[in-house]
C-alpha cells in the first residue's frame, strides 16, 4: 500500500459513485391517493353488520330536512310534501328540549329559521336545550322561509311549527297535526300546565307512501344522554327493531314499505363520540358516519386526506357504521367533495354503501351516480350501460354513490325513473299549501 | 450581545499581533498538506484551514417522497493564530450558499493540557457531535447524534486530559444562530472520559457527558410581556428530519445524559453511545386565565381554575426520548490510534481504506394518550372522543443500519461510500416504512 495508483483511486471511486444512479428504478410510485387507495389497509364490516347493511333499502331517496328548497325545512309542511312526493327516508336534526321533548331542528339556535327574535327576544342565540316545548311552540316557524325563498312563499306556511320527533313519526305513518277551522294545530292536553304537544289525526290527502326516518345526533356535549333516551322513545312508540315486543306491525296493505321494514329508522352523525353511544344505545340499527372535510381531528383533513379518510373509514367500521355519508361538491352549497371515485371505493371495500349529501341539481344526480363514465347514460335508463373513454381504472359501481340526501326529493325521483310524475308545487297544493 | 463582544476582542488581537508581527521574520513551511508561518521564535504561527465536501446522496424512498441530490454541502474557509500560549481560530461555512459561523474562539493553554477556551466551540458531549464532521467514520453523525447531539454554542470552557482521562466543563450562553427576541438560553454542560488501558494493542474508554439547558427564547409574548412562554426543544434527525422530528414546545429546562464507549484494537474499533434527554415542560394557566376568564356554555362557565385548562388540553409533563447507536470498524492499512486530547481516534494514515458497520436506534416518542386523525386525547377512549387533548410527543422511531467504507488518499482527500437501511416508524407517515440512502462524499480538508 505505498505506492498510489491514482488513476485506479479515481475510477475505484467514480464506480462507487455511480453504483447510486445505476441501482435505482423507479422504485415506489409517487405518494399521491391514486397510486394508493386500493392499498391502504382497511378493516372490513363483519358479516352480522353486513346483514343490518343490507336493511337499508336500495338507490334510497332521502329527503334531507324534508325540503329546504320548496318548504320551511323541518316542519310539517315539509315532512308531508316529502312523504307525499315519494321520499324513502324523511331527514331530520335530533335535539331536545329542556324538558326532555325529542325535536327535529337543525341549527344550533331558532334566530335563522323562527321569529325568535320578536317573541322571545335576547334568546336568539340561546340553543333548543334552553326553552321548553311549550315555549318553542309560541314561536312561528315558516314565515321566514317565505322571506328567505321568496319564489317559493306561500301564506299557508305561516305559522308552521317547529316538529316533534313524534310528529314526524306519524307523518311517516300517514298522519298529520289536527287543526281547528282556522288553521291553529289543536293542542294535546291542553290547560295551564299544557307540556306542548299536538293532537294528530289521519292525514286526508295521504297518498300511501310510508317513509322511514334518517335522523341526526348532535355531539353529545350538547345533548347529554340523547342517545340513550333516542332508543327509549323509539322502543316505545314502536320504531326500535331491537324491541320486537313494542315494534310497529304493518296495517294491511302497508307491508314492505320502508316504515315497517328493519331499515326504518336509521342513525347517522358527525360526531365520534355520539356514534360510539349509538352503537352501545341502539346496536343493530343501519348507521351512517358522516365526513366533512376540515383541518381537525374531528374531520377528514384536507392536508392528509387519504390516511385520514381510512383511520375515519377503519372508526366506523370498529363501530358498525354501515353507511359513508360523504360531501359532495357543486353548486348551491359547494361542498368539499368527499366522494369522489376512489373514495367511494375506499368505503365499499369497506363493505359500506354511500349515501352523499346534499342533492340539488340534476348535474349533480349524474355525476355522482357515474353517468359521465358513460357518455351520459343513467344506470336507471339503461342498467346494462358501458364505459365510454379512457379512464385509467376500472370503472365500477363502487366508484359511486348508493343513494343520496336530496333537498328536490321530485328530482331526484325522476331521476331514478320513479315517483308520481306530480310536480312539487302539484303535490304541495294538494295537500293544502 | 457576547458575539459581538468575542468578535470585537478577536478582531482587537489580530490587529495587535499584525503590528507586533511585522517586525518579526515569518517562515513557511507545509503542515499536513495546509499552510503554515511560523515566526523565528516560534511563538507566532498562523495557519490558513478550508474544507471542501462534495456529496451525492440518492434516497430510495418508500411513499413520502425525499430528494436525492448532488451538491457542495460544505465549503469552509479559516485561519488559526498563535501567540504564545495564547491561540485563536475562526472557521466559516459557506455550504448550500448559506454563510455560518463555525469555530470562532480564543484558547489559553495554561499548559499542554490545560485549556481555557472562550467563544463559539463544541458543548463537550458524547463523541459524534463533540467532533469535527471531517474527523466522523460515517459521512454526518448517527440519528442519535443527530437528534441529542449539541455541537457548537456561545461559551466559555475548560478542559484538562493526561493519556488516561479527559475532563471538559463548560458554560454556554445559546447558539450562534439564534435571533429571537428573548433573552437567551443558556447551558451547562461536562463530559468525562477515563481510558484505563491505553497502549499499542488495545485502548479501552468509557465516558459519560451531562448537559443542563434551557432552550432559546423564540420571541416575546406581547400579551403576556413574557419570553418564557414558547420555548422549545427540537429534535429531529435522520434524512430531511422527516421520520424523526419531535418538536416539544413549552420547555422550561433539558437534561441531557450521556454514555459512550470507544475500544481500540489495532485495526479494529468499537464504539457506541447512548443518549437520554428528559425535558420539562410548563405553561403559565395562571398568566392565561387572567387573560382569557371564564366563557359561558349554557349551563356552564369554563375555565374556573388554572388546571382546567391542562384537564382539558392535556397535561403538560415531562417527556423522555433516547437513542443510541454502536459501530463497528476495521482498517486495512493502518492500526487505529488514540488521541488523548481529543479523547477520539486519530486520522488513519495515508492509502487505508476502512470498513464500518452501524446500527442505530432513535425513539423520538414518548406516548401516553390516544391517536386519532393527527392528534393526541386521553388514554381514556370516552374522554378523547369528548374532545379532551393531550400532550404526548410522537417524533417517530427508527431502527437503522449503515454500512460505510473509506479511502484516505492522503491526509487531506479521503473518499466516502455510505449505505443505511431505514426502517421507521412514525405516526405522521404511517405509510413509510423502509426508507434506503446511498450517499458518497469527496471530502477535502487542509
Amino acid at each position: 500500500m505505498n505506492k498510489l495508483n491514482f488513476k485506479k483511486a479515481l475510477a475505484g471511486a467514480l464506480v462507487l459513485l455511480s453504483l447510486g444512479f445505476v441501482g435505482c428504478e423507479n422504485d415506489t410510485a409517487d405518494y399521491n391517493p391514486f397510486n394508493y387507495y386500493q392499498e391502504i389497509p382497511l378493516l372490513e364490516l363483519s358479516a352480522e353488520a353486513q346483514a343490518v347493511r343490507d336493511y337499508v333499502k336500495s338507490d334510497a331517496v332521502i329527503a334531507h330536512r324534508g325540503s329546504t328548497f320548496w318548504a320551511p325545512e323541518e316542519t310539517e309542511a315539509a315532512f308531508r310534501w316529502a312523504r307525499n312526493m315519494g321520499a324513502d327516508y324523511l331527514e331530520i336534526d335530533l335535539q331536545r328540549t329542556k324538558d326532555g321533548f325529542l325535536l327535529a331542528l337543525h341549527d344550533n339556535n331558532l334566530r335563522r329559521t323562527s321569529n325568535i327574535e320578536s317573541i322571545l327576544p335576547g334568546k336568539e342565540d340561546l340553543p333548543v336545550s334552553a326553552f321548553t316545548l311549550a315555549e318553542l311552540r309560541a314561536l312561528d316557524a315558516g314565515s321566514w322561509f317565505n322571506v328567505a325563498v321568496p319564489e317559493n312563499a306561500r301564506a299557508s306556511f305561516e305559522n308552521q311549527k317547529i316538529c316533534t320527533l313524534e310528529e314526524v313519526l306519524k307523518i311517516a305513518q300517514g298522519y298529520r297535526i289536527k287543526r281547528d277551522v282556522n288553521g291553529e294545530p289543536v293542542k294535546l292536553n291542553d290547560g295551564p300546565a299544557w307540556e306542548g304537544l299536538y293532537e294528530m289525526e289521519i292525514d286526508p290527502q295521504d297518498n300511501g307512501n310510508r317513509p322511514g326516518i334518517y335522523a341526526e345526533t348532535k355531539e353529545p356535549y350538547l345533548f347529554g344522554g340523547m342517545e340513550q333516551d333516542l332508543a327509549d322513545f323509539l322502543t316505545e312508540k314502536g320504531w326500535n327493531i331491537n324491541s320486537p315486543a313494542t315494534l310497529a306491525v304493518a296495517p294491511a296493505g302497508d307491508e314492505g314499505k320502508v316504515a315497517y321494514t328493519n331499515g326504518r329508522f336509521i342513525l347517522q352523525s358527525f360526531s365520534r363520540e355520539s356514534i360510539v353511544k349509538l352503537e352501545q344505545s341502539l346496536p343493530g340499527v343501519p348507521k351512517c358516519m358522516l365526513l366533512w372535510l376540515d383541518e381537525s381531528a374531528g374531520y377528514v383533513r384536507p392536508s392528509n386526506t387519504l390516511e385520514s379518510l381510512a383511520e375515519f373509514i377503519n372508526f366506523s367500521v370498529e363501530n358498525n357504521c354501515h353507511i359513508a355519508g360523504p360531501s359532495i361538491a357543486g353548486k348551491p352549497n359547494k361542498y368539499d367533495d368527499l366522494s369522489k371515485p376512489w373514495m367511494n371505493e375506499m368505503y365499499h371495500r369497506a363493505g359500506m354503501i354511500v349515501h352523499a349529501y346534499s342533492f340539488d341539481t340534476e348535474d349533480q344526480l349524474r355525476k355522482y351516480n357515474g353517468d359521465y363514465f358513460y357518455g351520459g347514460e343513467s344506470r336507471f335508463d339503461n342498467p346494462n350501460r358501458e364505459v365510454s373513454g379512457d379512464f385509467n381504472y376500472d370503472v365500477n359501481k363502487n366508484m359511486f354513490i348508493d343513494g343520496g340526501f336530496t333537498n328536490l326529493t321530485d328530482l331526484s325521483l325522476k331521476y331514478y325513473n320513479r315517483g308520481t310524475g306530480k310536480t312539487a308545487q302539484e303535490v304541495l297544493n294538494e295537500l293544502g299549501y | 450581545m457576547m458575539k459581538k463582544i468575542y468578535f470585537t476582542l478577536l478582531a482587537l488581537g489580530l490587529v495587535v499581533t499584525n503590528a507586533i508581527g511585522q517586525e518579526n521574520q515569518l517562515s513557511v513551511e507545509s503542515n499536513k498538506g495546509g499552510i503554515l508561518l511560523t515566526s523565528s521564535e516560534k511563538d507566532y504561527q498562523v495557519k490558513f484551514n478550508g474544507r471542501i465536501y462534495m456529496d451525492g446522496t440518492h434516497y430510495f424512498d418508500d411513499v413520502t417522497d425525499l430528494s436525492s441530490d448532488v451538491s457542495i454541502n460544505d465549503v469552509r474557509l479559516g485561519t488559526a493564530v498563535k501567540w504564545g500560549k495564547w491561540d485563536a481560530k475562526i472557521n466559516v461555512s459557506f455550504g448550500n450558499d448559506e454563510l455560518k459561523i463555525k469555530d470562532a474562539f480564543l484558547r489559553y493553554h495554561q499548559s499542554v493540557n490545560s485549556v481555557f477556551t472562550m467563544g463559539n466551540f463544541f458543548e463537550p458531549f458524547g463523541i459524534e457531535t463533540a467532533a469535527s464532521s471531517k474527523d466522523l467514520r460515517f459521512i454526518g453523525a448517527s440519528n442519535t447524534s443527530q437528534a441529542f447531539g449539541i455541537g457548537r454554542s456561545l461559551g466559555i470552557g475548560y478542559t484538562y486530559y493526561t493519556d488516561k482521562l479527559y475532563a471538559s466543563t463548560g458554560l454556554f450562553a445559546g447558539s450562534i444562530d439564534n435571533h429571537n427576541k428573548g433573552d437567551q438560553g443558556y447551558s451547562t454542560t461536562t463530559k468525562l472520559a477515563y481510558t484505563p488501558i491505553v497502549n499499542e494493542n488495545v485502548t479501552v474508554q468509557v465516558g459519560a457527558s451531562f448537559s443542563y439547558r434551557k432552550p432559546e427564547a423564540n420571541g416575546f409574548s406581547e400579551s403576556f410581556n413574557d419570553d418564557d412562554y414558547n420555548r422549545e426543544v427540537l429534535l429531529t434527525a435522520g434524512p430531511e428530519n422527516k421520520f424523526l422530528n419531535a418538536d416539544i414546545k413549552g420547555a422550561i429546562n433539558e437534561m441531557k445524559y450521556n454514555f459512550q464507549t470507544l475500544v481500540l484494537s489495532k485495526s479494529f474499533l468499537f464504539q457506541g453511545e447512548y443518549t437520554r434527554s428528559n425535558v420539562t415542560r410548563d405553561k403559565d394557566y395562571v398568566t392565561m386565565l387572567m387573560n382569557d376568564g371564564p366563557l359561558y356554555y349554557v349551563t356552564y362557565a369554563w375555565p374556573t381554575t388554572p388546571q382546567d385548562y391542562a384537564d382539558w388540553y392535556g397535561e403538560m409533563r415531562d417527556i423522555t426520548t433516547e437513542a443510541y447507536y454502536v459501530q463497528a470498524g476495521f482498517l486495512l492499512g493502518d492500526s487505529y490510534s488514540y488521541n488523548s486530547s481529543t479523547a477520539y481516534v486519530n486520522r488513519p494514515k495515508s492509502g487505508s481504506y476502512e470498513f464500518l458497520v452501524r446500527y442505530d436506534n432513535t425513539n423520538l416518542n414518548d406516548i401516553d394518550g390516544t391517536y386519532f386523525n393527527g392528534s393526541f386525547g386521553p388514554a381514556d377512549e370516552g374522554a378523547a372522543l369528548g374532545g379532551a387533548g393531550n400532550k404526548s410527543i410522537a417524533g417517530g422511531e427508527a431502527q437503522t443500519i449503515s454500512a460505510a467504507v473509506n479511502y484516505y488518499l492522503s491526509n487531506n482527500i479521503m473518499f466516502r461510500l455510505n449505505y443505511s437501511l431505514m426502517d421507521v416508524d412514525n405516526i405522521k407517515h404511517p405509510l413509510d416504512d423502509k426508507i434506503g440512502i446511498l450517499n458518497a462524499r469527496v471530502q477535502i480538508n487542509f
